[in-house]
């Protein structure tokens, strides 16, 4: 089949002739997209003590995300390995969708319960929203990826 | 929802992947569906049906059906 012989591991562009590997436009694009993260990092002077390896950590940290980004707007997935012609009707589909409802729910609750527990302290509280907003993502994060992965154990 | 699914695939002797390749969708899908813990949506319904040569209701049914 002709559709089997042209789907790798990571596919290819949905843009053009389909033949370039999605990869192949995806890493270059990231590593653009992090540099000037690392670079503005350095201008700012949040890594004055060792302007190197902040400009090195911010890149990566950047790169990463601008990569992921860039190749799920790129990719074709009829040109990935194992990936269903019609995803939407896969059962992948419907934990993706509970999952998602349920994190959104776990996220007010877990909000609304710090906001009580917050409202009760006899001392003012300052949190620094540094610190903050991450951790609200990796509630995120963590209750989707919990969810999902026990719908996925049940099957 | 109960369904003739794993029969109907068996009387083919047509594994879950083959079927899952034939409608699109991952075998997960189809071990759901043949264990009844997935109800598929209408176009997949339908599909499943054709492929098997049969209509809707021959394949799926209520569960308090006998």
């Amino acid at each position: 089949m002709t559709i089997q012989q042209t789907r790798t591991k990571w596919g290819r562009t949905k843009f053009g002739t389909g033949r370039t590997p999605a990869m192949a436009i995806a890493l270059p694009c990231g590593l653009v997209l992090g540099a000037p993260g690392g670079w503005l990092s350095v201008l700012v002077g949040i890594t004055d003590s060792n302007p190197i390896v902040g400009f090195l950590v911010f890149s990566l940290c950047l790169t990463m995300p601008a990569l992921a980004l860039v190749y799920a707007v790129i990719v074709d997935k009829n040109t990935l390995e194992g990936a269903a012609e019609q995803p939407d009707d896969s059962i992948e589909a419907k934990w993706y969708d509970k999952a998602s409802s349920s994190s959104f729910t776990d996220l007010i609750l877990v909000l609304g319960a710090a906001s009580i527990a917050l409202a009760f302290l006899p001392t003012n509280v300052s949190v620094d929203l540094k610190l903050v907003l991450p951790a609200v993502l990796a509630v995120c994060f963590t209750s989707f990826g919990v969810r999902y992965l026990m719908l996925r154990c049940k099957g | 929802m109960k369904n003739l699914v794993n029969e109907s695939r068996l009387r083919l002797a047509w594994s879950q992947q083959r079927l899952a390749d034939e409608l699109g969708v991952s075998r997960q899908t189809i071990i759901s569906i043949e264990r009844g813990r997935f109800d598929p949506s209408l176009p997949l319904a339908f599909r499943i049906s054709a492929v098997f040569n049969s209509t809707i209701e021959e394949l799926f049914f209520p569960d308090n059906q006998p």
